[in-house]
């Protein structure tokens, strides 16, 4: 087994064609490996580009109401999973031939990925698609989870997501993205019609930390209170000419905030 | 605020703020270019739209999940569109589409990056497309591509990684090792 049959194994993992197990194991590889991770990035980016340069199709006219009317539909029916949220088949079946050598995949490094001939054949039988549909669709599915999972795409049902979306489809409630410094996306803040909050943060705080939210009226910051999740519930109405914000405090907060406010939101 | 003119990253932005004018927005520059995917790569035209409408649901339900430092906007939505049309093939039947269908990408001169794209795809041989076609287009394993072209499975891996390292050289600069 050489390097050849790994880059082999990126690339099919980025076509899509590898079993679950075999996903998990290039996800961890990739996250350990960086330059195997900026590889595979490139790859889906060229793959993207091909799909891209071809001639694009017009859509139905409906196509842009249908999308709409599906979206609203779902968020009406809050306890309704979303309907095209991929499942795994529960008796997935994985052939437990099909691994990769762990110690292929430690012997990567930066410049191994060049095209070159390789003569590996795989021994085994190679499954004939009329007899393997069900384990087939089962493969599919879970390699899309994990790729997907890769790319920050999650096909699983997210209760925090959904309950945003269902305060977000409330007349009245504003929501809007929270931005960071070089207008990274932070989470999200639902201001309710009666001035109270929800907000949905992408990260928990650093272990042995909390979030503290802050209601700052003229120079003054009061607390509102500690969170150890990402999601800060402040079901109190807010002063509307005070400014939010959020800090990183210890585990039982403090009397005043002690580090730069990660949020800080003018809720006017 | 004006959607038309905000970045592919921030229409996700206010996608995860549950802000549909984004959606609308994504929808309007995208979703052309994925019907057309899905169309080369599914038969039936009903489920070519519904594989479109669903990879868009779930940028929607994701859009907080997304990650750009891990791919751009245009590559996310593309590969869940990709995968998601890859489930709906291997959840039939893999056989429904006939080689000679496998058209070659149709030309689009107005288009600088497409050029660019048809450039790159121009330095591969007829065999090397017909590779990618069966192993991107069609979804078929390494091992599969072997059964259906009659080929030894060693040759299929290397003439297939020497194809998209070209592409990704062509593309993301560099030259190609062959």
């Amino acid at each position: 087994m050489n390097n050849d049959i790994l880059e082999d194994k990126l690339l099919e993992y980025v076509m899509g064609s590898l079993t679950p197990e075999e996903e998990r194991e290039i996800e961890v590889y990739l996250n350990e490996h960086p330059d195997a991770a900026a590889y595979v990035r490139d790859m889906f980016e060229v793959m993207a580009d091909v799909a891209l340069s071809q001639e694009p199709a017009t859509l139905p006219d409906d196509a842009e109401a249908s999308l709409l009317s599906r979206i609203r539909s779902r968020e009406e029916v809050p306890q309704e999973a979303p309907k095209n949220v991929i499942r795994l088949e529960p008796d997935l079946k994985i052939n437990p031939d099909l691994k990769i050598n762990q110690e292929d995949l430690g012997t990567l490094n930066k410049g191994d990925f060049k095209a070159g001939a390789d003569t590996f054949e795989k021994p085994g039988k190679i499954e004939t698609k009329a007899s393997n549909s069900r384990i087939w669709l089962g493969f599919a599915l879970a390699a899309a989870l994990a790729v997907f999972a890769y790319l920050g795409f999650r096909p699983q049902v997210d209760p925090i997501s959904q309950q945003l979306s269902q305060i977000c489809a409330v007349q009245g409630t504003a929501c809007e993205p929270i931005k960071g410094d070089q207008s990274s996306n932070l989470g999200t803040i639902a201001k309710r019609a009666d001035n109270s909050l929800f907000v949905v943060l992408n990260e928990a705080p650093p272990e042995g930390q909390v979030y503290q939210a802050w209601e700052i009226k003229g120079d003054t910051p009061v607390s509102l209170g500690v969170w150890s999740g990402r999601v800060l519930d402040i079901s109190q109405a807010l002063n509307a000419d005070s400014v939010f914000g959020i800090t990183i405090e210890p585990p039982a907060g403090s009397p005043q905030p002690t580090s730069t406010p990660i949020v800080v939101v003018p809720l006017s | 605020m004006t959607m038309e003119v905000i970045s592919d990253a921030e229409l996700i932005q206010h996608m995860s703020a549950r802000r549909e004018e984004a959606l609308v927005e994504l929808h309007r520059r995208y979703a052309p270019y994925l019907l057309a995917v899905a169309r080369r790569m599914l038969k039936d035209s009903d489920e070519v739209q519904q594989c479109v409408q669903d990879a868009f649901v779930n940028a929607w339900d994701y859009a907080s999940r997304f990650d750009d430092k891990k791919a751009s906007t245009k590559t996310w939505l593309v590969t869940i569109c990709h995968r998601l049309a890859i489930n709906r093939l291997r959840g039939t039947n893999l056989d429904t589409m006939p080689l000679e269908n496998w058209d070659a990408p149709e030309r689009q001169p107005d288009h600088v990056e497409r050029i660019y794209v048809e450039g790159a795809l121009e330095k591969l041989d007829e065999d090397e497309k017909e590779l990618i076609n069966l192993a991107f287009y069609q979804g078929y394993s390494h091992g599969q591509v072997a059964e259906v072209t009659g080929r030894p499975l060693g040759t299929i891996k290397s003439k297939l990684r020497i194809a998209l390292n070209k592409l990704k050289d062509s593309l993301k600069g560099g030259e190609a090792n062959e």
